[in-house]
């Protein structure tokens, strides 16, 4: 029997990239909407079964979730809209139980220009991801969050920087 | 629910507030209160009480939880919807969200949406 090698890669997707895969236009150019897609592709294969040489698995928290409803919100997006969009996103992920009391040790221990996206972190942490991706370079793209997510053997890249990962590794 | 499928509540939830099926209102030691889901596969957890949210809001989520959960299981039956259904619902949505005018030029700028 022919022994197949897999690498699983564990995403946190940032709400910011979900943003992007929903709003950008032209959707077709938009690396946020390709890797999202991308990863819905993955998650059916996985589930059907189909030997793939990279799996994904995308983590989510009730944070992440939560803004996610609150930037949809603020856009005034249609209730049903929203609602279909926190289902997807819930759909095709894993649950990560981020409580309270995690985010608030992390508080201690991230640097400064994080602290407004420790929800984030505390996810990846807790979900034991090997990425981060986002297209903040206020809080999590800065040097200072990188070198800490490093220390947890977490990548913090933007979207094309995940797409030519994701490539460099044999997949798509 | 019938009394044998409600999941056991955790010690920290026994003096929580049930609003409706599934969300809790728990009191923590500080005189404060937050939000916890209880779903129907045992599970929990609890939101932030940073934020203010509407239970409005904590029915959306509690749905969209418990739905996204009960169709991964479905999937693993070969069952649930499929990528071409769930692709279908995205380019509708991308249609309404261009003709609200919805639309990001630069998509970098999705980062100020979150901040």
């Amino acid at each position: 029997m022919r022994h197949f090698w897999t690498i699983e890669v564990r995403l946190v997707v940032d709400t910011n990239v979900r943003m992007a895969a929903e709003l950008a236009f032209p959707k077709g150019r938009s690396p946020a909407a390709q890797l999202l897609q991308l990863l819905h592709k993955k998650f059916y294969n996985q589930l059907a079964g189909r030997q793939q040489r990279v799996t994904i698995v995308l983590l989510r928290s009730t944070g992440l979730q939560n803004e996610l409803r609150d930037v949809l919100r603020r856009l005034r997006i249609p209730a049903e809209e929203i609602a279909a969009i926190v289902y997807e996103a819930s759909f095709f992920s894993k649950f990560v139980n981020v409580t309270e009391e995690d985010t608030d040790a992390l508080r201690v221990q991230a640097p400064p220009v994080a602290h407004d996206d420790l929800h984030v972190i505390a996810c990846a942490i807790k979900g034991k991801a090997t990425h981060i991706v986002t297209y903040d370079k206020r809080h999590l793209l800065t040097p200072e969050a990188k070198r800490f997510m490093r220390r947890y053997g977490i990548k913090v890249v933007t979207p094309a920087e995940m797409l030519d990962e994701l490539r460099r590794l044999g997949d798509p | 629910m019938s009394e044998r499928k409600r999941p056991k509540l955790p010690p920290e939830w026994q003096k929580a507030e049930r609003l409706t099926r599934g969300i809790y209102r728990l009191h923590t030691p500080d005189g404060k209160y937050r939000y916890g889901f209880a779903f129907p596969d045992g599970t929990f957890t609890s939101f932030s009480s940073r934020h203010p949210i509407s239970l409005e809001d904590l029915r959306l989520h509690y749905r969209a939880e418990v739905r996204g959960r009960r169709d991964q299981e479905m999937m693993r039956k070969g069952l649930g919807p499929t990528l071409e259904e769930i692709e279908r619902a995205q380019k509708r949505r991308w249609e309404k969200f261009k003709r609200l005018g919805l639309v990001l030029e630069r998509e970098e700028d999705a980062a100020l949406l979150d901040d």
